[in-house]
């Protein structure tokens, strides 16, 4: 008899998702993970619009990494314009960044996922018993929201960053209470790290190609090339490798590499980038005796408290370098190009890709995010990982299959938002 | 005290105005001791299926799933809250009402039937809305003090003035003189000029004022060397639904011959098969585009009065859906926010 288990309205996971799951004598017959928000066709939006105004309208794309659409889109804009930003920009940028990171990290580890491994059903439920976790929570996720303020203007969809430079530089009186703010935190990061390491997580292993990008100086945010432990390439030849499908269940695409299934984010990034962990982070990854690379899914959420640690540390070496000089942003004059933006943001590797006119404006637009790109390996781990769960009553599988889901951190916001599409055949 | 009872909701948006209201981080857990937060699908397992005294929607209807949703949400609160611009104006999405088809009928969706026969619009158009926190994000403070007034049983005030005003307040050098497209003087304020003190022009995520006059800033823009398109889409990206009709959905696939129509016939069409829920809306736009720029100044007033459009229960007779046609020319968005305590 076939068992069939749907799931609809994810919940604790960003955007909409549905699965659905078919059993029949202890095979899987059935896996189909899809998005269901509805399409809100930024791509097609953002042609005819100057090139100059993709920023504030790509940002709108997710309230979560707001930010990093931004950055996002003003880097692709400035690849297709030849512009350079000056170091400090390229700085604050970084660092508006690493807020984000700070804020989702924070938000996903401690109110998204850990009420699963509390056995609560929800952070709000969870605060009565473990008040010093969501305090902790909550003041991490307050001092990545100070960070975007002061440099940005606003926690969400930052005002002040533009193609070419910074709109308005924050003061340094503002970097310097930031560094004192980010150097309090990093006793919090360390609690986080603590808590979410040691960690009993589900035993798991499912090996895949993880990719992060890489630029060998330092763990990666703003700059480098494609990476996994088999191949390289640049950000330019993404098309060459990287497809993107359509299946019928879902109103977001599947992105595979060369028809296999792939994993980004903060898995990824610590698989391929463990070695330029600051100092601290790296000694809670030694400490911790885990082996390099890690295989299971799950421990992307042990992959995130490492890194919250790290970039913490991060942000403080950061503010400590820079030393606020007024500068103007550069001028933008137009000119016809293409421009690829590619940053890691919280969940993987993000990608703006516009095809700019003369006068400016956008004729081609191709975003894909990080969770269109997890989809399949989401997908394919849950198929892999359902028989070990197959025994458990109903509610117990659901919220096991519940955990893998969420331990990726998936947006489905985003992931529904876009694309052309290559029809695999 | 009875704690009342809160839903968070979301539609197709980013989750941005939800965050918003959870980045109030210090007031969280206070505000949890005082309402019961029966639903919050972003932090919160439980479906809930019983009545609440609030709901706050984000996002917009932008799927089948989505209207259902909305109307499933509406007939169980008492007061309902259109969160954030997609719920109030549409936003972004809802600029696709404007986009020729042929500029995203690549995209893959015009395969989900789901997603391509519903129009993308905020949720007033479905559902009858008795609040608008406006804004891209929400301020956070604003949806603060809407909690904290229900809970003193004060009727929460919407912010009367244009973001000028703040922006003045803020002391920060007008961006029209520097040149830039900046859309404050008829932006409804309320956000603390939040995005020109970071220098960044307003772009008008808050929805014109009851009496903005568009016809004006638009003639200010166009000496400042934008041309009237550039200023259309720019007015259009975050509330175009509150300044123009809702134009018939165009289906993606099939690209209607009705766009090469003349005005004239294009109308005729429309008055052939009005649709319901757009027929006031159409009115008003109809103006818009008939009036030239001097004679406008008059009827300025009414471009920005966005209508509501009152769900209607299927039992409702004919005789109420007329009146309800008639009167809402003069039910400004202001009036509607102030409805509370009815």
């Amino acid at each position: 008899m076939t068992k069939t288990i749907k799931l609809e309205h994810i919940t604790k996971i960003e955007g909409h998702a549905n699965l659905t799951l078919a059993i029949d004598g202890g095979k899987v017959k059935k896996c189909e993970l899809g998005s269901v928000e509805g399409s809100r066709y930024f791509e097609g939006l953002l042609k005819g619009r100057k090139c100059t105004e993709a920023p504030e309208i790509t940002s709108r794309i997710c309230g979560i990494c707001s930010c990093a659409h931004t950055i996002c889109s003003i880097q692709a804009i400035e690849s297709a314009l030849g512009i350079k930003p000056s170091r400090q920009t390229m700085m604050l940028r970084e660092l508006v960044m690493i807020g984000e990171r700070i804020r989702s990290h924070a938000t996903h580890l401690y109110f998204l996922m850990l009420p699963d491994y509390l056995g609560f059903e929800s952070a709000l439920d969870m605060s009565s018993k473990y008040k010093n976790e969501v305090a902790n929570a909550l003041r991490l996720t307050k001092l990545g929201n100070e960070i975007i303020t002061a440099i940005g203007g606003r926690e969400m969809h930052p005002v002040s960053l533009q193609a070419g430079g910074m709109l308005k530089l924050p003061s340094q009186e503002q970097i310097d209470d930031l560094r004192r703010k980010l150097q309090e935190a990093q006793k919090d990061a360390a609690t986080a790290a603590k808590l979410f390491t040691t960690l009993k997580y589900p035993k798991f292993d499912n090996e895949t190609e993880y990719f992060s990008l890489y630029d060998g100086l330092n763990y990666p945010m703003l700059t480098g090339d494609l990476v996994s432990k088999t191949s390289r390439f640049k950000k330019e030849e993404y098309e060459k490798y990287i497809t993107e499908y359509h299946e019928p269940i879902s109103t977001s695409n599947f992105v595979v590499k060369k028809d296999k299934k792939y994993m980004v984010g903060a898995l990824s990034r610590l698989n391929n980038n463990h070695k330029f962990l600051s100092k601290n982070a790296r000694k809670i990854l030694i400490d911790s005796k885990q082996k390099m690379p890690i295989l299971n899914p799950f421990m992307n959420n042990f992959a995130q408290a490492i890194e919250l640690v790290h970039y913490v540390d991060r942000a403080v070496e950061l503010t400590r370098k820079i030393e606020i000089a007024q500068e103007q942003p550069v001028e933008i004059k137009f000119k016809k190009g293409r421009g690829i933006g590619m940053i890691e943001v919280p969940r993987g590797i993000l990608l703006h890709d516009y095809e700019v006119n003369e006068k400016g404006e956008i004729t081609k637009a191709n975003i894909i995010t990080p969770t269109a790109q997890n989809l399949l390996n989401m997908q394919e781990d849950i198929r892999a990982f359902l028989p070990s769960v197959m025994k458990l009553p109903e509610p117990k599988l659901v919220l096991e299959i519940e955990k893998l889901i969420r331990s990726y951190d998936p947006c489905f916001s985003c992931s529904s938002h876009f694309l052309r599409v290559k029809w695999e055949k | 005290m009875v704690k009342p009872t809160v839903g968070f909701y979301d539609l197709t948006g980013c989750n941005g105005c939800l965050l918003s209201f959870v980045f109030n981080e210090a007031e969280l857990l206070d505000i949890a001791k005082h309402v019961d937060i029966k639903s919050f699908r972003f932090v919160k397992e439980v479906k809930e299926d019983k009545p609440l005294d609030i709901a706050f929607v984000e996002g917009l209807v932008a799927s089948n799933k989505d209207v259902e949703s909305v109307k499933e949400i509406r007939a169980r609160a008492k007061v309902l809250v259109a969160l954030g611009a997609c719920a109030c104006t549409g936003c972004i999405p809802a600029m696709k009402n404007f986009t020729d088809p042929s500029k995203y009928s690549y995209l893959t969706y015009s395969k989900i039937k789901e997603t391509t026969d519903v129009q993308p619009v905020p949720i007033n158009v479905h559902v009858q809305v008795d609040y608008f926190i406006p804004g891209c994000p929400p301020d956070k403070k604003q949806i603060l003090e809407f909690i904290k007034d229900v809970l003193l049983g004060k009727k929460p005030q919407d912010y009367d003035r244009p973001v000028c005003f703040e922006c003045r307040l803020n002391e920060n050098r007008c961006l029209l003189d520097d040149n830039k497209m900046c859309l404050g003087p008829i932006t409804r304020g309320g956000c603390n000029s939040i995005c020109t003190n970071g220098k960044l022009e307003c772009w008008g995520c808050r929805g014109p004022m009851p009496d903005a006059n568009l016809p004006l800033i638009a003639k200010l823009l166009e000496q400042k060397g934008y041309s009237k398109e550039q200023v259309k889409l720019r007015m259009r990206t975050f509330a175009a639904l509150m300044m123009e009709k809702l134009p018939e959905q165009k289906l993606i696939i099939v690209k209607k011959k009705a766009e090469k129509k003349t005005k004239k016939t294009a109308k005729k069409i429309k008055k052939a098969k009005p649709k319901k829920a757009v027929k006031k809306v159409k009115k008003t736009a109809k103006k818009i585009k008939k009036v030239k720029i001097k004679k406008q100044a008059k009827k300025v007033r009414k471009i920005a009065v966005k209508k509501k459009i009152p769900a209607k229960p299927k039992s409702a007779n004919t005789t109420t859906k007329k009146k309800a046609v008639k009167k809402p020319a003069k039910k400004s968005f202001l009036s509607m926010i102030k409805r509370l305590g009815k």
